[in-house]
């Protein structure tokens, strides 16, 4: 949606006051509220849907497949699908290469391997339904949650096989919980002097810049990257940017993690 | 019945192998005075004659010629655009690999889409209302010093290539933007090193951010000089 | 189909809410109606009141009716919108209720777009500059159009449209523009011409856009409301709402268009409405009609009045979320009940925007006007 030049201004004057005064009141570090939905495909091995308050929605499958990793060693796919824009667009092809690339880095593949021969391969599929704001946060927090909801059949043969060979056997319905290490990515705004975590559609269309912060293990990870969140108003920030934006991140990205463990 | 091979263009019967020429002392003397004239780079600009200005820059490892980064990049526009008004230019970054394909496409749609980030901050698009500006990045070749392909040793170079290039059209920008990179990080900066316009961290440590970044501007620093050198010098 | 009907919704809602982030989460995935198995009973009763409805071939006026279902048999009817004719009867085509008008019947749809009609007092935004015109989205199906020749131009109302005016159009309005403006007239197709021709009317400036469902506004005379806390709401009937400091134009239009009784020789107050008219002298509305109305320039707006806008939306938002019908009482006790929350920030979140829902409804039961 464009905005009338007031309406930027009226924005951009709010949101680089101090404190900002976002347009619906929230505080800087202050996310909307999501909704979400899990393990509800049957057919996936893992499942979510998010659901944002202003209306993004967000649905992320999990399926592992099992493949001989001394042949292939890509032990992640990551597939998105963002409707309203075309499927080989820069923006669908960079989040996708985002994700991905942020997934293979932080994954622990080990968690993944079956026998010292055969290990699980995850496909995930992200599909945006509709999304207003910069979607890549949400889509995180989807696949954190889809992850951290996959089962996948339990092992009953014997796990080295280098010397005999054979194929993974699997208990027929005993299935055991992934357990991985999800990295989550947060996206910031940068109006003014402010950093505003989770922007709104409205709030980045005046933004002069933004940030991906990777959160992982306890702890900031990388990647760490600017991001555009509009066309025409972008400008250069300062080296203490970044360092408010670390320190934000660092104090909500646990109460973030635990409010999407804690249900 | 004669069996002639049709699958392929045999040429005439005495047809013989081309064979290079030994290179003249003079061409090496040209090599070697570019060298010395800057060490790490060597710019031309506007070899492009259909583009409105373009760029060619190869860079070279400080310590030596082993791993040279050619990149030949050509701005055409502003030029009008069909649809809907604008009241400020449209800005498009393709990246194109020339001689091998190295990145997946993914990531070189990140690329362009922070590139374009940047370059949104920096060009003054407001004065080119109705128009679009297309920018074109050709990477002729390029290896890292360890043989593999890295994000990291190209960005700086598509940054300074591009802002040379633009300098070359004629577009209005705000300042020479310009990037340094260090442990896996490219920042780069305008208004003299005061302002970072795009960060790109893909791996290492995060705890040293700050130190990184100083590491970038003093690159920063060297790279703008060059560049600006290269411009007074041209003009003459 | 056994696989959703064996599981039942089964809303274990749990939320972690804190002040950074509150998730909440839900076991399905995807929402039902109730439990599938009622509806179907409901789905044989429904069909049972069909029969009785076409035994009678009546459905009354106000009914709900869902599209294929007989409203009259009767071919004396005349079909408006909504409806479709097969065999002699008139059957409803969307999920409504039904509407008589003297002899014209139609279905009204609970949702849908908005569709404009003449004299509605709408927000619309710019999409378009065209030819001696602009083309404005106030969401309805075709976007509205307003002629250059239905708005004020800086020098005087009745000046005539040059061809300057012509060639600077994008200088008065251009795409992305947000106006206030009356439906003028209504066209073949069902779109809109508008106007600005009212001091009321024009390019909106020092405040905030937040759109709810247009079936949540109810139409009436006025909607320009000046609110508790210095600030006034345009509440556009196409569900465009405009939240913005409180001008000095909102104070001196407030008590004439209220009461309409300090409007200065403007012919016999009749009482009657007639579209375009308006409660300022001409000689005034030439005075101001100077390229000030179209300026791209917000007014000095202090940071409490900021704070007490996203309050107001904030409200409205739960208002909409909580499908209650909006209208200046309603804001105004909304306002007032989310005071209990000193953040306006607590305000985004679903459970808060329901106590305030239920606020205003049993504050309306309370003193018996629900």
């Amino acid at each position: 949606m464009v905005l009338s030049v007031t309406e930027k201004a009226y924005l951009y004057e709010s949101l680089s006051a101090v404190p900002p005064l976002r347009p619906d009141g929230r505080a800087a570090h202050q996310f909307r509220p999501v909704e979400l939905f899990t393990d509800f495909l049957p057919t996936s091995n893992g499942s979510s849907k998010i659901v944002a308050s202003d209306g993004s929605e967000c649905i992320v499958s999990v399926k592992a497949k099992v493949v001989d990793h001394t042949v292939d060693n890509e032990f992640l796919v990551v597939d998105v699908d963002i409707a309203g824009h075309r499927d080989d667009s820069q923006f669908v092809l960079s989040i996708g290469s985002i994700l991905t690339k942020v997934l293979t880095q932080q994954l622990e593949q080990r968690g993944l391997q079956l026998t010292r021969k055969y290990s699980f391969k995850l496909f995930i599929d992200v599909l945006v339904l509709s999304s207003y704001s910069h979607p890549l946060s949400l889509i995180s927090f989807a696949i954190y949650a889809a992850l951290n909801s996959t089962y996948l059949p339990k092992l009953i043969s014997s796990d080295d096989d280098l010397d005999v060979a054979e194929l993974p056997l699997f208990h027929d319905y005993d299935l055991e919980k992934l357990d991985v290490r999800v990295p989550l990515l947060f996206t910031v705004a940068l109006v003014g002097n402010n950093v505003l975590i989770d922007p709104a559609s409205n709030e980045s269309d005046v933004a002069n810049n933004g940030l991906v912060v990777t959160w992982s293990n306890g702890k900031i990870g990388t990647p760490i990257m600017t991001i555009g969140l509009n066309d025409d108003n972008v400008k250069g920030f300062g080296s203490s940017h970044i360092r408010t934006t670390l320190e934000m991140i660092e104090k909500c990205a646990p109460q973030v993690v635990k409010a999407l463990d804690g249900i | 019945m004669s069996v002639s091979d049709r699958r392929r263009i045999l040429g005439p019967t005495n047809a013989r192998p081309i064979q290079f020429a030994p290179l003249n002392e003079d061409s090496k003397k040209i090599d070697t005075e570019r060298k010395n004239l800057n060490k790490s780079v060597f710019i031309e600009n506007g070899l492009v004659s259909n583009s409105n200005g373009s760029s060619y820059l190869e860079t070279r490892d400080s310590n030596g010629i082993e791993y040279p980064t050619l990149l030949l990049t050509s701005v055409y526009g502003p030029r009008p655009t069909r649809g809907s008004f604008n009241s400020k230019a449209s800005l498009t970054i393709q990246f194109k690999e020339v001689t091998a394909e190295n990145f997946p496409t993914g990531e070189l749609k990140e690329l362009c889409n922070f590139l374009t980030n940047i370059f949104n901050a920096v060009i003054n698009l407001a004065g080119y209302p109705k128009s679009g500006i297309d920018i074109f990045l050709n990477l002729i070749q390029h290896e890292g010093p360890s043989g593999e392909y890295s994000r990291e040793a190209i960005l700086p170079t598509c940054i300074n290539g591009i802002t040379l290039a633009l300098v070359d059209a004629g577009i209005e920008i705000f300042d020479m933007v310009s990037a340094g990179s260090y442990n896996g990080t490219v920042v780069s900066f305008t208004k003299n090193g005061e302002e970072i316009v795009g960060l790109w961290k893909d791996t290492g440590d995060v705890e040293d951010l700050v130190e990184t970044i100083e590491k970038c501007k003093e690159q920063y620093y060297q790279n703008r000089s060059t560049m600006i050198k290269y411009l007074m010098q041209n003009k003459k | 189909m056994s696989l959703l009907s064996v599981r039942k919704p089964n809303k274990c809602i749990m939320s972690t809410g804190t002040e950074i982030i509150s998730v909440t989460k839900r076991k399905d995935g995807f929402q039902f109606v109730g439990n599938l198995e009622s509806d179907f009973e409901s789905d044989i009763e429904m069909s049972d009141s069909e029969n009785q409805n076409q035994i009678s071939g009546e459905a009354q006026d106000g009914s709900i009716v869902t599209p294929g279902e007989l409203v009259t048999d009767d071919p004396v009817w005349m079909r408006g919108h909504g409806t479709y004719f097969l065999e002699n009867k008139t059957f409803a085509s969307v999920a409504g209720t039904v509407s008589r008008v003297n002899r014209l019947l139609s279905v009204i749809p609970l949702k849908g777009r908005y569709s404009p009609e003449t004299g509605d007092h709408i927000i619309g935004r710019i999409a378009e500059v065209g030819n001696r015109r602009w083309k404005v989205d106030i969401g309805a199906k075709q976007y509205a159009v307003l002629m250059l020749g239905s708005v004020n131009l800086p020098g005087g109302v009745l000046r005539r449209k040059s061809e300057s005016d012509e060639l600077q159009m994008r200088n008065f309005l251009k795409e992305g523009d947000l106006l206030n403006a009356e439906v003028q007239s209504l066209f073949q197709d069902g779109s809109a011409s508008l106007h600005t021709r009212s001091l009321k009317y024009g390019k909106l400036r020092n405040g905030v856009f937040l759109q709810v469902p247009s079936s949540l506004v109810v139409r009436s005379k006025n909607h320009t409301h000046n609110l508790p806390g210095n600030v006034t709401i345009i509440l556009g009937v196409n569900g465009f709402i405009w939240l913005r400091q409180t001008s000095e134009i909102d104070l001196s239009n407030h008590g004439s268009t209220i009461s309409n009784v300090n409007v200065p020789s403007i012919g016999p107050s009749t009482g009657e409405y007639k579209p375009g008219q308006n409660s300022v002298a001409i000689t005034r509305l030439e005075e101001e009609s100077s390229w000030e109305i179209y300026s791209d320039k917000n007014d000095p707006i202090s940071n409490a009045v900021k704070q007490t806008i996203t309050r107001y939306a904030n409200v409205i938002r739960a208002l909409a979320h909580c499908e209650v019908g909006i209208a200046e009482s309603r804001v105004i006790s909304a306002y007032e009940a989310s005071m209990a929350y000193d953040d306006i920030g607590s305000l985004i979140e679903k459970e808060t925007m329901e106590a305030i829902g239920r606020d205003v409804i049993n504050g309306e039961k309370m003193r018996g006007n629900a």
